[in-house]
């Protein structure tokens, strides 16, 4: 589906991204850990060539990639339904009224109300409704726990299950061992720009006592 | 594309236009437009640099990139081209009311050339200006946004002193003070307040700030003006200019407290303080005005910190 080989990505002669391999398939849902400023981030927005890099990515040009960034970002004077709206005609997709008012049954938001007074949980909840409108064939998804509320998170595993289901993949990141654990096929690593260990297959307590103790030093006696 | 994208900003700007309240609009575009003729009527290149400062400092700062670019990969450089026409209307108009067509023609080039220039990522903390009061996190942050720009107008204010040209001199004195004040009108952080031990402390601190710190930001610029025509009547007005512009400051510091969440009332006052700060630079009769502004809004904010603290 999408396979990156050697990536590399320095800002102004510092590397941030180093020999980055990695083979995302239908079907499957990746995490991908690592501390603040490991690289996460910068290898997602690579991704979706947000940025320069070294190394090649390659997907066939049909397939559709959806991205949810870690920082919202809504204009001014922009209502909920108007920002559905308006990422869903820029994806050349119709609007059905009926469908977005279904799904937001689901995520109870006021979409008649401005996005940018939306708390951020409701901010995050309005971007995950829009990406699931837009039926993407691969969704990377940067932080989506963070600042996300209750309901919201129950949504959204149950949505990337539900594309796993439909054959598609998800990639996303988070700082937050059990989540990924909970609904992961595949958990990397990355450490100072590199992935450094895959914790497929192991509980959340093996992984925090494994990076805990070999690249953080954070074991206590 | 480019249909939906312009439609959605003609929504925004309607509807932001809206909430100012259409008659404040025309004033605030009226105030820009005639003062900008005012200062730079026989210097249309002053027009076409601020014009370069507002849309590069704008290219850099774009918080709608990403979204852009993820969900126009092909077309967001129209998209950004655009939005700098549109920031291009009122300059071009003035342009062409002070016989500039030329630098029409250089304003477009930066239309088009500025969205080529690639946004950089940097790592490295940057710099701000030297010797700033220690604490005074707001100066500290508009250095980091302004310095690169602020070196360009210091550079331009040098070639003003060196041609003898004291207009350009002024306008990059009064471009200078205005990119630094709205810099400083950052969201009061609640928690930042209650390290004061009380209203009077957090006042006087932020005076001491605003007087030390616009000596500093100031003094290269005032010196430049200072050159233009060595004398003690010029010297006169870089005191006036520097007194004037530290009130600037402290009333746009105080203007924070009194309209923590108003944005758009804040706005509306900076535009009438800035030209308040005009006025008084040039006249030295509307100090007097600014200073009881000052009186009357630190009268305020101490309120309002009181508010905050209780």
């Amino acid at each position: 589906m999408l396979e990156i080989n050697n990536l590399s990505k320095k800002y102004s002669g510092k590397t941030v991204l180093e020999n980055i391999c990695y083979k995302f398939e239908s079907g499957k849902i990746y995490g991908i850990m690592g501390e603040n400023g490991a690289g996460k981030s910068t290898l997602f927005r690579c991704i979706m060539r947000l940025e320069k890099f070294d190394g090649s990515i390659s997907a066939s040009p049909s397939q559709k990639i959806g991205y949810l960034s870690d920082t919202p970002f809504f204009y001014s004077f922009v209502t909920g339904m108007e920002y559905i709206e308006f990422c869903l005609k820029a994806s050349n997709l119709p609007i059905d009224k009926q469908k977005i008012t279904a799904l937001n049954e689901k995520f109870a938001l006021p979409l008649e109300r401005y996005a940018t007074s939306y708390s951020m949980g409701m901010k995050k909840r309005l971007m995950i409704m829009t990406l699931m409108l837009q039926d993407y064939d691969l969704v990377v998804l940067d932080e989506p726990f963070n600042g996300l509320d209750l309901a919201g998170v129950i949504l959204l595993k149950q949505w990337i299950r539900q594309m796993k289901e439909e054959g598609k993949c998800v990639v996303l990141s988070s700082h937050i061992i059990s989540s990924l654990t909970d609904i992961c096929d595949d958990i990397s690593y990355i450490h100072k720009g590199r992935t450094v260990a895959n914790f497929t297959g192991k509980s959340a307590e093996e992984i925090e006592m494994e990076i805990s103790k070999f690249y953080l030093g954070l074991t206590s006696n | 594309m480019l249909n939906l994208y312009i439609k959605l900003r003609l929504k925004t700007i309607c509807r932001l236009c809206k909430a100012i309240g259409v008659f404040a609009c025309v004033i605030i575009l009226a105030v820009f437009i005639v003062l900008m003729i005012a200062f730079t009527r026989n210097l249309p290149y002053q027009t076409t640099l601020l014009y370069a400062v507002v849309v590069i400092m704008l290219h850099f700062s774009r918080p709608d990139a990403t979204f852009l670019q993820t969900h126009f990969p092909a077309t967001f450089k129209r998209l950004y081209i655009i939005d700098y026409l549109a920031i291009a209307i009122p300059f071009i108009f003035i342009l062409l009311i002070t016989n500039g067509i030329l630098y029409v023609g250089i304003v477009l080039l930066l239309i088009v050339a500025v969205p080529q220039i690639p946004r950089i990522n940097l790592p490295f903390q940057l710099p701000t200006f030297p010797l700033l009061s220690d604490g005074s996190y707001e100066y500290q942050r508009a250095g980091r946004l302004f310095l690169p720009f602020y070196a360009l107008l210091l550079l331009t204010a040098a070639i003003g002193a060196y041609i003898a040209n004291k207009n350009l001199v002024i306008v990059v004195n009064i471009i200078t003070v205005a990119i630094t004040g709205i810099l400083l009108c950052l969201k009061i952080n609640r928690t930042y307040i209650f390290n004061y031990v009380s209203a009077n402390h957090a006042i006087k601190i932020k005076c001491k700030h605003t007087f030390v710190n616009a000596a500093i930001i100031m003094t290269p610029m005032l010196v430049c003006l200072l050159l233009v025509s060595p004398s003690w009547l010029q010297t006169g007005i870089c005191l006036s200019f520097y007194v004037n512009s530290s009130m600037f400051f402290l009333q746009l510091i105080m203007l924070r407290f009194i309209c923590p969440e108003q944005d758009l009332t804040a706005l509306l006052v900076y535009i009438v303080l800035l030209c308040l700060f005009v006025l008084s630079a040039m006249i030295p009769l509307f100090t007097f005005a600014s200073l009881s502004v000052v009186a009357i809004m630190t009268f305020r904010a101490r309120s309002s910190i009181n508010k905050m603290l209780c």
